[in-house]
């Protein structure tokens, strides 16, 4: 009992502790139902905190749903502007249809086997198959892009006129502002974007390609980037210079749509 | 005396505040800080007995109130709880921080050890491996806790008694 005797010699402590084991053995042997109208009273005093935790947990869960909304909002008004693009597209592709008979074309591979010996810069001299049938007036291109058209054949050799030509001309558009156009040639190294008129916008960068009402060209050959666009020479139009994309000095393998009408 | 039962109070408002407010947020699993514990052993060996073994009974009968099946439980272990820390302090000294830190861990483990026993009489529905897995890390955590108030304490940035 030594063990005892610090708790022993403090009367008041060891009273006080004695006590108070007591009553909460005393509260443990209550029966139930005393227990819990007692514990009930008890509760009262957690209430104002209960309600202040409940406020506090609604806090956060307000602050989470809405940040979710942010995050969901952010989502739809980027889904929003592409389906607006998509619907702006789709619009203009049904309208083309309208008006369009569908087209597709047959490739021929073509050789550059000499110059057109009176028009060096202007032509170029092809073969292709004996049994390819090609035509006048169709559509030449390379990997990068438009070159020209053909002009006359014989057998299987073919004069194909580049668009350096002043007499090869290609109904164009710009390619981001939906602008239409004429593209030639009119000397120097540039390719002429003409009939632009004043009020229509074009710019500098933007990409040209064939807008296929010509009748010669499909729609959407890459012909050149725009890299000058200048006011006051005309009254009426913009003048306009394009940087072809083919170089025509150095063409080597060339290919011809040939079209062929399906409904 | 007035100014004993202020703190007194505020004791237990700080205790019921931090178990509605605080306790969930900083629990981790099943282990929960005793803060009621702390107190009682922080109390027990900068005030005394008395003071120990009061807040040691409010306080534990205020907890049981939220589980009324085991009103007085609680307080009790509690009681004896500040009893234990007593007789220890005259036994082994006390006044190093390692000391203090390992006496809570061993409080609030013998404290949750005997409140399973005595549950488990009582028919609590309580399953052995759950208050086993909840007791190591409950006392571990306490501790941790512990380890912090008492250090801040001994630098005496807390509440201050006078003599």
């Amino acid at each position: 009992m030594k063990w005892i005797s610090p708790l022993v010699s403090r009367q008041k402590a060891f009273r006080t502790s004695l006590i108070l084991a007591g009553v909460s053995l005393a509260f443990l042997l209550l029966p139930i139902g005393l227990k819990e109208s007692f514990s009930s009273q008890l509760q009262l005093l957690y209430s104002p905190f209960y309600g202040l935790s409940n406020k506090i947990t609604d806090l956060f869960e307000v602050y989470d749903i809405n940040r979710q909304l942010k995050a969901r909002i952010t989502d739809q008004m980027l889904e929003l502007t592409a389906l607006r693009e998509h619907q702006k597209e789709n619009a203009r592709l049904r309208e083309l249809l309208g008006f369009k008979e569908t087209v597709s074309y047959e490739l021929i591979s073509a050789a550059i086997v000499a110059l057109d010996p009176k028009r060096r810069q202007n032509a170029v001299i092809t073969e292709v198959e004996p049994d390819a049938k090609v035509a006048p007036d169709l559509p030449v291109v390379n990997v990068d892009g438009l070159v020209g058209k053909t002009t006359s054949v014989l057998g299987d050799l073919l004069t194909v006129e580049l668009l350096t030509s002043p007499n090869c001309r290609a109904a164009a558009r710009d390619a981001n502002t939906r602008v239409l156009g004429i593209v030639r040639w009119a000397g120097g190294r540039y390719l002429q974007f003409d009939n632009v008129s004043l009020s229509d916008t074009v710019n500098v960068g933007d990409t040209v390609i064939t807008s296929g009402l010509g009748g010669i060209f499909p729609e959407d050959l890459p012909v050149g980037t725009i890299v000058s666009v200048e006011e006051g020479r005309s009254p009426f139009f913009k003048s306009i210079q394009i940087e072809p994309f083919v170089d025509f000095g150095a063409l080597d393998e060339l290919i011809i749509l040939k079209r062929s009408e399906e409904r | 005396m007035i100014r004993h039962v202020a703190i007194f109070i505020l004791l237990i408002i700080v205790v019921i505040a931090y178990q509605t407010l605080l306790a969930d947020l900083i629990s981790i699993g099943l282990a929960r800080p005793d803060l009621i514990l702390i107190m009682i052993v922080w109390l027990t060996l900068t005030r005394d007995l008395t003071w120990g073994v009061s807040f040691g009974f409010a306080a534990g009968l205020l907890e049981d109130s939220l589980s009324p099946q085991l009103l007085g439980l609680g307080a009790i272990l509690k009681v004896l709880a500040a009893v234990a820390v007593f007789l220890t302090s005259h036994r082994v000294r006390t006044d190093s921080l390692i000391i203090r830190i390992l006496l809570v861990a061993a409080v609030v483990a013998a404290h949750d050890i005997l409140y399973f026993l005595v549950a488990y009489s009582f028919d609590a529905h309580l399953e052995f491996m759950t208050l086993i897995n909840t007791i190591i890390p409950s006392a571990i955590y306490t501790s941790i806790i512990a380890a912090g108030m008492l250090y801040l304490s001994e630098r005496k940035l807390t509440l201050r008694f006078e003599s």
